[in-house]
This record gives C-alpha cells, structure tokens and sequence, in this order.
C-alpha cells in the first residue's frame, strides 16, 4: 500500500473511505479514532513542509482535524482525503499569513508566542543538518505555493486535478507553478550541490 | 514521474518519517475532536461568546469596538428626534397615559 494520501485515495477501497465518512457523519467515536492514529502522521509531515516548522504544524493538524470532524456534514463526495488536504492546506496559508503579521509586531498575542521566523528557521536548520534532510532543506527556500505544490504532487502523490481542487486554482497554473516549482528546486540542489 | 520525481519523493519521504505525532498526543488529539465535536446552536454561541466576553476571558479587538462604537453613535444620531419631545406633546403623551391606566382598572 502507498504511503501517500494521494495513492491512499487510489489504494484504499473505495469502501473503506466511505465507511469512514459515513462513521464520521455518525458520531462514531472509532472513526475519529482511526482517522487521528492512522492519518494525522501524513497530514503532520505534509504540514510540516509546507510551513517549515513542525511545532507550527501541530497546531494546524489539530485545528484542521477540529474542522473537518466538526463539518463532515458538508462532505458530499466519497472521497475524505482530498477534503481534508484542502482544510489544511486552508489553514497553513492562515497560519504563514499570521506568522508574518506576528513578526510586525503589530497585533502580539502573547509574547510567549512570538517567535520571529529567524528564531524558527535556525531551529529547523539545526535539526536538518543534524537528520541530513537535504530535500527538505532545499524545499524549504521555496516560497510558500511552491512548497504546497511539491509537497501535495510529490509526498502525497495527489494528480494535478486532484491538486487544483484543493488548492482552489485553475489546473493551468498547477501545471505552470509545478514546473516552475521543479526548476526551481533542481536550481537549489544544483547550488548545494546535491544534483550532478 | 519521471526517475528523478521518484527520488525525490524516496528521499523526501525517508527525510520525513521521524516526523510524527506521539501516542499520547494522539490520545489527547483524539479526546480534544470528541470533546469539541459536539455542535452549538446559533443561539448557544452568541450566548457562550457573550459569556466569554463577561467573564473576561475574551476580549474585543479594538478596531471591532470602535466600529460598534461608531454604529452606535451614528444610530444615535440619527434617530435623535425621536427622543426630543416638547412640553406639550410631553403633557399629552402623560394625560393619555394615566387614562389608559383609569380605563384599564389598575389604580
């Protein structure tokens, strides 16, 4: 079985997602419980990449889940994951767009919760150099739609289709902002030489 | 995918696997969707955000205040003929008053 949500969506029975839906819909506690310890992982790594920085990550896993679960009402097809990567998706361009204002200094929380991004980057540059995460690395100097397109077209495998419903744009530009995106990370390994 | 799409999403794939929810954090994670699942009426929400709001526990971002304040003032205002009334018609409003309550048998 793919270790993807996009090749979920093609492995898995059809079957076995609508079940999930329909225990979902219907306040079976079992069906959070099977979506939380056998998807949250992939939603976490996916989230991860796109925001770079995973403590980040956390709180836009938990409040996607809180969504989805909350809303499952709305779900009319029968396929959950390409939904649920929406919800995220969603949340982690919230999430980036408040990061930046919260480094403006302009609306604080809490100080406790300003981290200038900075602070964050060393954090994950440290952890990477530590694990040897060289594509991670390399993805994290994307900018922020090229992160979404890799992380959704390469870790989870999604087609472009797929991909343009939950990112709410046309299938033209996936297909552009994919190739531009490829070009640009073959740019950032080339540089760090990781690519001959 | 061509080779090269296949390596990446082999190597990013490995560099990824230690990233990962602990069991505890998804029993909590699981006990937090249950907990909060349960759905509010409108009604319920206005009412528990108020509550909130009386409690302290929440505050109003400024700029909504001074919009609220702005609507306020503004309402205010423009409704303010209503409430400047003369001797006169104040004397007339009173009389009808006091014979509605006559009429009614409540003094």
């Amino acid at each position: 079985m793919s270790l993807t949500a996009g090749g979920l969506v093609r492995d898995l029975h059809q079957n076995s997602q609508e079940k999930l839906i329909k225990g979902l819909k219907a306040g079976d506690e079992d069906a959070v419980i099977e979506l939380v310890f056998n998807y949250s992982d992939r939603l976490l790594r996916a989230a991860t990449v796109i925001l770079k920085d995973q403590y980040l990550a956390e709180d836009v896993v938990q409040d996607s889940l809180l969504v989805a679960v909350s809303k499952i009402e709305q779900l009319r097809s029968n396929y959950l994951f390409p939904w649920l990567y929406k919800i995220l998706v969603s949340n982690c361009r919230k999430k980036q767009r408040r990061k930046y204002w919260n480094m403006l200094e302009f609306w604080p929380h809490n100080d406790l919760e300003l981290v200038p991004a900075f602070a964050v980057d060393v954090e994950t540059q440290i952890i990477e150099e530590t694990l040897n995460q060289e594509v991670f690395s390399a993805i994290s100097e994307l900018p922020l739609k090229y992160r979404e397109i890799i992380t959704l077209y390469y870790l989870e495998q999604f087609s472009l289709e797929e991909i343009s419903s939950i990112t709410k744009e046309p299938l033209g530009t996936i297909k552009s902002r994919l190739h531009r995106a490829r070009k640009r990370l073959k740019q950032v390994l080339l540089e760090r030489g990781k690519l001959k | 995918m061509n080779y090269n799409g296949k390596k990446l999403q082999k190597k990013l794939e490995s560099e990824l696997r230690k990233v990962a929810f602990s069991t505890s954090q998804k029993t909590e994670l699981v006990d937090f969707l249950i907990e909060n699942r349960k759905k509010e009426s409108l009604i319920q929400k206005v009412v528990h955000a108020l509550l909130e709001f009386w409690n302290g526990t929440c505050e109003v971002p400024l700029y909504l205040g001074v919009i609220g304040l702005l609507f306020l003032v503004i309402g205010v205002r423009n409704t303010l003929d209503i409430f400047l009334v003369d001797n006169s018609a104040a004397l007339l409003l009173l009389e009808q008053g006091i014979e509605t309550i006559e009429r009614m048998d409540l003094l």
